[in-house]
């Protein structure tokens, strides 16, 4: 990363560069995933790793059953989850980030992680006599489509608000947002006061965070509209980077302004949606992970959203192995470890960068 | 050609526009000037289709400017706008890259850009952060970037055409003119440009047409000799200031000779 952040291009274009990254990000992936695998309470080393898919992928039977159970069942969803989570929450600030024009927006920002967040609260603390009476499944569905339905919510009403006669105003949303963001945080932390201590230990295992809990079932459900949104991205490359220019520029230049920002909120509220619901808050990996790219390969969405859902990846993974080892057997949310590292992390950027990067 | 009839632009109850019908010639420069809040920037707005027009009708080449599609409209037109800040560290490359619709065209696109950034004297700077640069700079970058939009004045044999909003506004004497040749031979490769100025002399002595808005109408439009007079000055602008002739006919207006009107 150094080294790609070291000089512009001479002549400025960067994109050699970028593809350049894009792949060693692809590697850099690869090789998280390989030791997620291996890394656990449960040893099994990578070459191990490899053998028990191998037997797995090719249908033989388990030579191990424990081991097969622990990785095919238990670790290999939660590390494709995962990477999943971690690409939606960086494309989703970056996507963000070009509709504000500002590198300091995030997924939070707009109020959906706060309107997921409080659709889940909502569920805990009002819904669990309710739930108790329905079947085991509804249980397990009923928190991530809460989740999935605050944050949608929030982001239409958001939307509502903003948008007149088909044009939304940055300004206007983004302010909205944070009121949005404030109201539906303060109605979690009143949900939270009235909450019974089993209640709370269960929110604050939501509040910040967990890759814990994932199945395939839960993967299978969040996969689509994370990877549609994944796919169809490089559509709007384009699109967000006339948009830095300015709104009448970047229909100047002959985008359908208005369409790009629809299209973004969409895109923006599913994938943050679906993170949410099935991990919780993570915050830090939507405003790290495309600030640190810009800087080592410049801001061309081009690039910057295919390499922000890689980096994304790998860095979520790359804390949730954290996770796991610190306090063995047992885990820490996700989110204290993506803060802990982005937080000083995004400030030093920030300190270093202050004179050019107009905040 | 662009024709605007009738165009009424309300904001609120006022009427920023009113009442105004003007043709766009191609080969030529048309300069638009007028008094503060004569309703200039508005008039380059609906001619650009950027801002919605409350009456009257607005052609290019016969086809409503609403109607035609964004992408189409975006290879016929171009829009130089004031200097502003990006919030991202884009190069002057990258930004002079934007106005090329065709991202993949690879060393045809950079070859482009690269004789843009030459045209305004931006050589070399391809490589620089647009952040870095000085204001004056900045607005250079942009009229690269525009040129690179509308590499050719009159694509398939039909004319583009390139609005300038206060083009000289933050450089420097060399530039100014450097920016009005680059229009002067937009114009002359059959183009047709449009260019809001504050400067009288310049406009006069670059473009073949001035139109005076005063109070959202036109005031007066023509040959810079025919607009330029003594009694404009007075009536529009409020000044009482003798306007001058070069040798070559040219009007010029020296602030010296004002007297309080």
């Amino acid at each position: 990363m150094t080294v790609l952040a070291s000089a512009a291009a001479p002549d400025g274009d960067r994109r050699g560069r970028a593809q350049l990254a894009l792949i060693l990000l692809a590697v850099l992936l690869v090789v998280v995933m390989a030791a997620a695998l291996a890394t656990g309470p449960y040893g099994l080393p990578v070459g191990r790793v490899l053998q028990i898919m191998a037997d797995w992928i090719a249908g033989r039977p388990a030579a191990d059953t424990t081991e097969r159970i622990v990785l095919i069942d238990i670790r290999l969803p939660r590390l494709l989850l995962g990477a999943l989570v971690g690409a939606a929450l960086a494309i989703a600030g970056a996507m963000l980030q070009g509709l504000f024009r500002n590198p300091l927006a995030d997924p939070g920002l707009v109020g959906v992680s706060s309107g997921a967040g409080l659709g889940a609260v909502l569920v805990i603390v009002t819904g669990g006599a309710m739930l108790a009476s329905l079947p085991a499944i509804a249980t397990i569905g009923a928190l991530p489509i809460a989740a999935f339905l605050g944050g949608f919510a929030t982001t239409i009403i958001l939307y509502a608000i903003a948008t007149r006669r088909g044009r939304t105003s940055v300004a206007t949303m983004l302010l909205a947002g944070i009121a949005l963001g404030a109201f539906a945080g303060a109605i979690t932390s009143f949900l939270v006061y009235r909450a019974t201590d089993a209640q709370l230990r269960e929110l604050t295992f939501w509040t910040m965070g967990s890759l814990a809990g994932a199945t395939w079932l839960k993967l299978a459900i969040a996969a689509p509209p994370i990877l549609a949104v994944l796919a169809l991205s490089p559509l709007i490359a384009r699109g967000l980077d006339a948009l830095v220019l300015g709104e009448a520029e970047a229909r100047h230049l002959g985008i359908d302004v208005e369409k790009l920002k629809s299209l973004i909120v969409f895109a923006v509220a599913v994938v943050v949606g679906v993170s949410v619901a099935f991990t919780g808050v993570i915050g830090f990996v939507g405003i790290v992970v495309p600030h640190l790219l810009r800087l080592a390969i410049g801001p061309e969405h081009r690039t910057l959203l295919p390499a922000s859902a890689l980096l994304g990846a790998g860095l979520l993974i790359g804390a949730d192995i954290i996770c796991r080892m610190v306090v063995a057997p047992a885990e820490l949310p996700i989110g204290i470890v993506t803060a802990i590292i982005g937080a000083p992390f995004f400030v030093s950027i920030l300190l270093r960068r202050r004179g050019i990067v107009d905040l | 050609m662009i024709i605007a009839e009738d165009l009424v632009i309300r904001a609120g109850h006022k009427r920023l526009i009113d009442g105004i019908s003007l043709t766009i010639e191609p080969g030529l420069v048309t300069a638009i000037i007028g008094p503060n809040g004569a309703g200039k920037s508005t008039l380059l707005k609906a001619l650009t289709g950027e801002i919605k027009r409350t009456s009257g009708r607005i052609t290019i080449d016969g086809t409503d400017i609403g109607r035609l599609p964004l992408g189409q409209l975006a290879a016929r037109r171009a829009v130089l706008p004031q200097a502003s800040s990006l919030a991202f560290p884009f190069t002057v490359h990258e930004v002079v890259r934007l106005g090329a619709s065709d991202r993949r065209g690879g060393s045809a696109v950079n070859a482009r850009v690269v004789a843009a950034l030459a045209r305004v004297d931006l050589g070399g700077f391809g490589g620089r952060l647009y952040q870095e640069l000085s204001g004056g700079e900045q607005q250079r970058v942009h009229l690269a970037r525009v040129l690179c939009q509308l590499p050719d004045p009159c694509p398939d044999g039909r004319p583009a055409f390139l609005f300038l909003d206060e083009p000289t506004a933050s450089l420097d004497l060399r530039h100014q003119l450097m920016t009005l040749s680059a229009a002067r031979e937009f114009a002359k490769g059959g183009g047709g440009v449009v260019a809001v100025l504050h400067d009288m002399n310049l406009a006069a002595l670059h473009a073949d047409r001035i139109v005076v808005i005063d109070r959202g109408r036109v005031a007066a439009e023509g040959a810079p000799p025919d607009v330029l007079t003594d009694a404009l000055l007075a009536e529009v602008f409020g000044v009482t200031l003798p306007v001058g002739k070069t040798a070559d006919g040219v009007p010029f207006v020296l602030p010296q000779a004002a007297t309080a009107a």
